[in-house]
């Protein structure tokens, strides 16, 4: 009797634990339901009150005075303090208090750390952001950063502030992914500011096609490699109009370089064993996808005499917002823009005399050097034929319940050897373009500074000050628009470019020839720039920066120009320029490429007696169409997905080989191919000699019966919103967390450069005047918890097409219009 | 009935304060000191701990506009429903219903065992 009892005791208390293990266990993916699922800690605490209005006062030792932080109908903060210390400490204190999660996980994504987190799945990509040198970059900026006053102050300021509100979270408090992740929130350092920033490197300035040239250039030869990726485009529009002299004389050294580094790595190129992966590789199609916009235009031009500024950077989106909108209030500071959550400073934005946006340039600052080792213990390598010695770095990534792996990386004077041999990972993706037994050289390896950028743009009162803050800035290159109340307009496109000789690095270098090394740089007062030009604007949407005037290399290959020839051509019909013909130039979607070769290609179709009559109504929209790439366009998803289909008939039986890895011409060589080589060979498929006319004929049915197959043959359902299908998904693209379907036209060629999920983060129109009016928005909202009704209250505006005026207040008056509740941070009680 | 607000209230205090297995040691010792039988043990602490958590879900995603409810709905697979929100609350109360309802017969077995010694 009493051992039974005693089993069925043993047996309850059994179960009970058991349970109780297992619901505070995550499972796989699955959270822990009991932790995640109860209502006094679990989610449902990040449920927040929609009728909530937060005034609170709290205590922050750190402060050297009290700070005000109104929030207004938006949810956006406006920082009131009485000096710079206190600005950025209650700056990184409301941004970890709206954004602590996001800020958390972009910072192990950029170190190399996400397994720590979700364990083993993600220690390839940790490994990739180690070898590629993410911390070492990091690390070297932080170092530099720190020997600034200015930016030490800056920097450890903020991160004070998001370690005093770390401090006093409770893990009821903590944002859901937390809970979702079942992981906490850890001190917040220096350094992690300085990751984002690099991130946004990596995001902008990573991209390399190297790899695949140099296979190019094998298997075809530099006649063709000039043929089909020549060094300047066919059609262009550059940021500084054609034809603007150069104001200086060649002040730099001329580069050291052996005049063809094209021949010195051509046999390497062709050794296949260097690439034992590539066999297994598709090849990767280098989307011309980076984009952004801006321009400005002057006093003459617009109604109301002063300059007006505009930008619409185009990022991945995402849920929690990429920009942190905020207003900087202090002695000598009054700055309102977007901020990277996790950095100190308005990244974009504009003060009482000045506005200034960005957009990314496309400039060649990542470079490959081929190391020869001395031995496979990689401690001695060739250089200039004598051997030096390798640095090494030890990386631990720590693992979510398993032992850490250790990973030793090799510097060499480039920088780290990626893959050294039997390094590289088979099946991940994001190598695939990495050679193996190559240094990186990269610009974002280099010490800089570029908070203090800023900073000094966030203070800045006029041209000088801009141009001022524009020397600290190295990497990712940006196209800087300005503008101020003055009246003066200016573009830049600024950051640290290497001085190279034409083609250096268009192809794999040699590690061995010193000759082949970066040595020194373009000098940054000789960066390309233009003020107040007699065109009376300035723009940029990341196409070539000059004409070939130019006396420097930056590249050989930027972003085609259509995006930047609609803007200019609407710039120049604009005379008495307001927000709305700015906003309506931000949402256009005309299409340039349709533009260019629509008429051509309707006009091959039309001579194609055998069409069905899907085919026929198709040719007939396509003929009558727009070339607007407008939500309910059914024209728009035939163009688009006829010219994607055209593209890859054209090309894939040439560089998409399956052997080694390759990739496309550009779109711009494209074009010119369709139009003026129609008896091009590059038209055969293989052996078979089709013609233009024969290939331009079998995209079209194709692109048709594609269509049809996903949307049924009724052409109705054809509408471009439906076929695009864009949306913004989480950050960790967590189920429920992301937008819904969105219906927003435009193409990543158009003006409003949004395809499915990549496009304008923030847009922003800055009136300037004695007082400034702006108006922005961005694809989200100011909270980063998806139980805040402000997590994407703006979204909706966004996908309009429309922008919220915003709210730039002169005084720390709560009660004032569009102000709801306010946060008041104090040194002490009293 | 009695043993069931008990449980409730102590529940609702504990868990202000503590993680939410502190339900586990608060029914076994309710039940240890109050239930009649297995089932009773068992039910008392399942339904309390089943409507404490049930009625605060709903509580907290009212005021939310169940902004949240539905989005881990979605997340946990449910096809989108106006209802969706309640389902969510009735699956969040399992977990703890499930687990107190165990703790409850652990308590009461513990007694007898004891007592009969």
């Amino acid at each position: 009797m009493k051992g039974t009892r005693l089993i069925k005791l043993v047996a309850f208390i059994a179960i009970t634990f058991g349970l109780a293990f297992l619901f505070n266990s995550k499972i796989g993916d699955v959270p822990p339901l009991g932790k995640f699922l109860n209502p006094f800690t679990g989610f449902w605490q990040n449920a927040e009150d929609v009728e909530d209005i937060i005034n609170q006062s709290l205590i922050k030792s750190e402060l050297q005075d009290s700070v005000r932080i109104l929030i207004d109908e938006q949810g956006i903060p406006h920082v009131f303090a009485q000096n710079e210390h206190d600005l950025y400490f209650a700056q990184g204190y409301i941004t970890a208090k709206n954004r602590l999660w996001q800020m958390d996980f972009q910072t192990r994504y950029a170190a190399g750390r996400l397994s720590e987190v979700v364990g083993e799945k993600a220690l390839e990509l940790d490994r990739y952001q180690r070898r590629m040198g993410m911390v070492y970059g990091a690390e070297a900026m932080l170092k530099e950063s720190l020997n600034d006053p200015k930016s030490k102050l800056i920097i450890e300021a903020y991160s004070d502030g998001v370690n005093a509100y770390i401090k006093d979270l409770s893990p009821r408090e903590y944002p859901i992914e937390f809970k979702i992740l079942n992981y906490e929130p850890e001190e917040w350092t220096p350094l992690n500011s300085a990751l984002l920033l690099k991130l946004m490197s990596a995001t902008l300035a990573r991209g390399t096609n190297e790899l695949a040239m140099n296979n190019i250039l094998a298997k075809y030869g530099e006649e063709v490699v000039n043929d089909l990726f020549p060094n300047y485009p066919f059609k262009e529009d550059p940021i500084i109009p054609v034809g603007t002299p150069w104001d200086f004389d060649l002040k730099a050294p001329k580069p050291l370089i052996s005049p063809s580094p094209l021949i010195s790595l051509k046999n390497d190129a062709t050794r296949k064993e260097e690439w034992p992966l590539s066999s297994r590789l598709l090849t990767a199609i280098k989307e011309e996808n980076i984009g952004s916009n801006n321009w400005a235009i002057a006093g003459n031009r617009s109604s109301t005499g002063f300059p007006i500024l505009a930008n619409d950077p185009h990022l991945d989106l995402t849920l929690p917002s990429i920009w942190y909108q905020i207003q900087l209030h202090a002695p000598a500071i009054n700055v309102y823009g977007v901020s990277i959550p996790g950095a100190p400073n308005v990244i974009i934005g504009f003060n009482e005399n000045i506005a200034w946006g960005v957009t990314n340039v496309g400039s060649d600052v990542l470079d490959w050097y081929k190391i020869q080792f001395k031995d496979d213990t990689h401690q001695e390598y060739l250089y200039n034929n004598t051997w030096e010695k390798t640095s090494r770095r030890i990386e631990e990534i720590k693992i979510r319940r398993q032992k850490s792996v250790l990973d030793t990386v090799y510097y060499t004077r480039q920088g780290p050897v990626s893959y050294a041999k039997n390094q590289k990972p088979a099946d991940f993706s994001m190598a695939n373009n990495i050679p193996v037994d190559y240094a990186l050289k990269w610009v974002a390896h280099l010490p800089s500074n570029e908070l203090r950028t800023f900073y000094e743009l966030n203070k800045a009162k006029d041209y000088e000050g801009y141009k001022q803050a524009l020397v600290y800035f190295s990497a990712p290159a940006q196209n800087f628009v300005f503008a101020d109340r003055q009246g003066d307009i200016s573009i830049t496109s600024n950051g640290l470019f290497p001085l190279k000789e034409k083609r250096q690095g268009k192809f794999l270098l040699d590690g061995n020839d010193s000759t082949d090394q970066w040595i020194n740089r373009i000098p940054s007062e000789e960066n390309p720039t233009i003020k107040n030009p007699e065109r009376g604007y300035v723009s940029s949407a990341n196409q070539w920066p000059v004409d070939q005037s130019y006396p420097y290399y930056l590249g050989w290959e930027f972003s085609s120009y259509e995006r930047a020839h609609r803007i200019n051509t609407q710039l120049e019909a604009m005379h008495s320029a307001d927000v709305k013909s700015f906003e309506a130039l931000q949402n256009d979607n005309y299409s340039i490429l349709a533009e260019n070769i629509l008429d051509t290609l309707v006009h091959i179709i039309q001579t194609d007696k055998g069409l069905n009559s899907t085919e026929s109504k198709a040719l007939n929209l396509l003929s009558n169409w727009d070339r607007r790439y407008e939500v309910n366009s059914i024209a728009a998803s035939l163009f688009e997905t006829w010219y994607n289909t055209l593209n890859r008939m054209i090309w894939t039986d040439d560089f998409g080989g399956s052997e080694v890895l390759m990739r496309y011409p550009n779109r711009d060589r494209t074009v010119h191919l369709l139009l003026h080589e129609p008896t091009s060979h590059w038209f055969f498929n293989g052996s078979t000699k089709l013609t233009r006319e024969d290939i331009v004929q079998a995209s079209f049915k194709d692109a048709i019966k594609q269509l049809e197959k996903s949307y049924g043959s009724n052409l109705n359902n054809w509408e471009w919103g439906r076929v695009k299908k864009t949306h913004v998904p989480h950050l960790a693209d967590i189920g429920g967390f992301g937008s819904k379907a969105l219906q927003v036209g435009g193409s990543k060629h158009t003006v409003n450069a949004m395809s499915e999920s990549n496009g304008p983060s923030w847009r922003m129109i800055v009136l300037l005047g004695n007082k400034p009016k702006a108006f922005g928005v961005i694809p989200g909202g100011q909270s980063g918890n998806p139980g805040s009704k402000f997590y994407d209250n703006q979204i909706s505006t966004w996908e309009k097409g429309e922008l919220n005026e915003l709210l730039f207040l002169e005084d720390s008056n709560l009660n004032q219009k569009g102000i709801i509740s306010q946060i008041e941070l104090r040194k002490s009680k009293d | 009935m009695f043993l069931f607000l008990l449980i409730i209230v102590i529940s609702f205090i504990g868990q202000l304060i503590f993680p939410w297995w502190i339900i586990i040691p608060i029914v076994v010792i309710c039940c240890g000191l109050k239930a009649d039988s297995a089932t009773s043990a068992f039910l008392s602490s399942f339904l309390a701990i089943f409507f404490l958590w049930l009625l605060t879900s709903i509580f907290l995603s009212l005021q939310n506009d169940h902004i949240l409810s539905n989005r881990v709905g979605e997340m946990l697979g449910l096809s989108s429903g106006s209802y969706n929100w309640l389902l969510v609350a009735l699956i969040s109360a399992l977990p703890g219903a499930l687990t107190a309802g165990f703790a409850g017969v652990s308590g009461f077995l513990l007694r007898k065992f004891f007592s009969n010694n």
